[in-house]
């Protein structure tokens, strides 16, 4: 996991975020163990409570579940929930940003569907 | 309250000045706070009030409940490092483990397993240690008695990077394991910014600010990009802080984003340009 | 309890402190006793423990006080616990040393030179009394002076330990000098009748005193208290220092 403290993004939404984005990597599979309260904790210097906090926002939707005395686990489905999340947010996350910087750099409609083209048959 | 230290309108006047004035504060059990203060605004003094080891001119404070004042039942709860080593010098590190345990319930085990992350030689006698392992020895002994609330009063003086590292790690693991209260008074704000769930900052012996962690980094933002562009965005804004290098401005503004251009970078705000904002005359 | 516990670690180190001299006196004593029993007509006993227990637990009073007031703030222990713990242990080291002490006179009275402190002081009480009773008398004589001992160099620490550095170093120097001014200058100043009152108070007292053992002991018991009392005093809103 990596944290930008430098961003204005609330650590706690950072933690609930890159924990998501470990869930559609595979990183994270489902039912499988995710680190824990404490190891986040210690690893990265944050106090507890936060990442308690930002672990409770995934247990809230329903992606992440405790067990009782072991540790928190990956939902069954939590992938599929968070693929769609994010492509309802794709837009205002990246195609926002896209055009924004595309604006600044001059590139106009057209050269952008080549570019998005040329994109996706080199990832063939 | 169960389970808070409450500060009650305490004044502390020393002979010419005033170094707590009818400050009032409640820390609640099973938090890790920072208290943050400039130099000789009081943070020490007021720990000390806390700890029993000043009487206060004035108020009172009560731990779970109890009145701190020369009350033995209530300072067994509490567990105080400071600056100054008190422990007689001739003393080895090992006694001063053996001399805590007489008085709190003591991991001894942990305490020499933390000796040894540490590099700290126990047969050492505390006067040939440096400031660092001074500090080190100290803070072993704080995190391995069991009492419910620690003050740690600047527990990185004197320690390396490296060190330093080590007790933040040792120090959550301490606190995940088992919570507890945690004091910290430190000037390393950066470092421990993310470390504590609660701010408290001391100005001129006056509470300034009782926040948490969260709250007070969301009171603001910064904002950099091309000098021109960042002035007239902060224009009707409150500005903490500006550095320039050059054409490229950043500025720390209080408040939340709004209506930022995309040519303007927001990044999160420097707890310290804050505090230093904050404490500033 | 944090006052036993306290308590433990002072009567430790009054035990050791005791130990190192009277270690010291029993091997000069006995060094002295075989240089001197060549000489003819002398005779050398056991003399000094007594005393030097009185003078030792007052040093130890002094020096202690500062060690563990430090102690006691380093632990979160309350001024009146390091307070009880001193008071404690006072009784238990005074008792200690007194028993010790006869043990060893006794010990003394048995070997050929066979000459005591108990016979130095209280003459009388040893011819018309026995054995047992004389050492009772002579254990509890050297407990009380033993526990005012302790109280008094307690109180001389605490004091100290108050004081800023010009308050210690006018009653350090002052204190040999000025007292004496002090008494002569209020001799002079007051009416015949009050001096002559105080003093002959005084002298009640002190006959009173040399009496007997017991009255010994009672008298210093009594001064012991009022050390005490001053010690409270002092300590009871005593501020952590800077050092």
């Amino acid at each position: 996991m990596k944290f930008d403290f430098d961003s204005d993004v609330p650590i706690f939404l950072q933690i609930a975020e890159q924990i998501e984005s470990g869930i559609l990597a595979d990183i994270f599979a489902e039912e499988a163990q995710i680190p824990s309260t404490t190891e986040v904790s210690v690893t990265y210097k944050i106090n507890p409570a936060t990442v308690l906090k930002g672990m409770n926002i995934l247990v809230d939707e329903g992606l992440v579940y405790k067990k009782r005395g072991i540790g928190m686990f990956v939902a069954s489905g939590a992938k599929e929930k968070i693929l769609s999340k994010r492509q309802q947010a794709f837009f205002d996350t990246y195609i926002v940003t896209l055009l924004g910087e595309a604006k600044k750099l001059g590139i106009n409609k057209e050269q952008l569907f080549k570019m998005i083209d040329g994109g996706m048959s080199d990832a063939k | 309250m169960q389970n808070s230290i409450e500060v009650n309108n305490v004044t502390m006047s020393f002979k010419r000045v005033n170094a707590l004035k009818d400050f009032s504060v409640t820390f609640e059990g099973g938090k890790i706070y920072g208290l943050l203060g400039r130099n000789g605004a009081g943070k020490t003094t007021l720990l000390n009030v806390i700890n029993n080891r000043l009487i206060p001119t004035a108020g009172a404070v009560q731990v779970d409940g109890m009145p701190i004042c020369e009350n033995d039942k209530a300072l067994a709860k509490i567990y105080y490092i400071g600056e100054k080593q008190l422990m007689p010098e001739e003393m080895k590190v090992k006694n001063y483990f053996d001399a805590t345990a007489c008085f709190y319930g003591f991991d001894m085990p942990y305490a020499n397993r933390l000796a040894a992350s540490f590099g700290l030689n126990t047969s050492k006698k505390l006067k040939s240690l440096s400031t660092g392992y001074s500090t080190i020895a100290k803070l072993i002994t704080a995190l391995a008695c069991d009492a419910e609330y620690l003050l740690l009063d600047e527990p990185v003086l004197g320690l390396d990077a490296n060190h330093r590292e080590l007790f933040y790690r040792e120090l959550l693991e301490n606190y995940a394991k088992k919570p507890r209260t945690i004091i910290l008074s430190t000037h390393l704000i950066e470092e421990i910014s993310r470390l504590i769930e609660q701010v408290v900052i001391i100005k001129n012996g006056t509470l300034l600010l009782f926040a948490s962690a969260e709250e007070m980094l969301s009171m603001g933002y910064s904002v950099s990009g091309k000098a021109d562009e960042v002035d007239a965005y902060c224009a009707d804004k409150r500005v903490l802080s500006s550095d320039s290098i050059g054409a490229l401005k950043t500025v720390c503004v209080l408040g939340k984003p709004q209506n930022v251009s995309d040519s303007l970078e927001v990044t999160a705000l420097d707890m310290q340009k804050l505090f230093i904002h904050l404490t500033n005359n | 309890m944090r006052i036993k516990e306290m308590a433990k670690c002072i009567i430790y180190d009054g035990i050791k402190m005791l130990s190192v001299v009277y270690g010291v006196l029993i091997v000069s004593t006995i060094v002295f006793n075989i240089l001197v029993a060549f000489l003819p007509n002398t005779r050398i006993g056991m003399v000094g423990f007594g005393g030097s227990s009185v003078i030792v637990l007052f040093i130890f009073g002094i020096i202690y006080f500062y060690q563990y007031i430090k102690v006691g703030f380093s632990f979160s222990i309350s001024r009146k616990s390091v307070y009880l713990s001193f008071v404690l242990s006072g009784v238990v080291l005074a008792v200690i040393s007194a028993i010790v002490t006869a043990i060893i006179v006794v010990i003394a009275a048995a070997l050929p030179t066979g000459q005591s402190e108990m016979t130095q002081f209280f003459p009388h009480l040893y011819s018309s009394s026995s054995e047992l009773f004389a050492v009772l008398a002579s254990v509890v004589m050297f407990a009380a002076l033993a526990f005012l001992g302790m109280t008094s160099g307690c109180f001389i620490g605490v004091l100290f330990y108050r004081m800023n550095t010009v308050q210690k170093v006018v009653v350090s120097v002052g204190a040999g000098f000025l007292l004496p001014m002090g008494l002569y200058i209020w001799i002079d100043l007051m009416p015949e009748a009050l001096v002559q009152a105080v003093f002959g108070w005084i002298f009640a007292i002190a006959n009173f005193a040399v009496v007997s053992p017991y009255n010994l002991s009672l008298v210093s018991i009594a001064i012991a208290v009022v050390f005490i009392l001053f010690f409270w005093l002092l300590i009871r809103r005593a501020p952590v220092k800077d050092k």
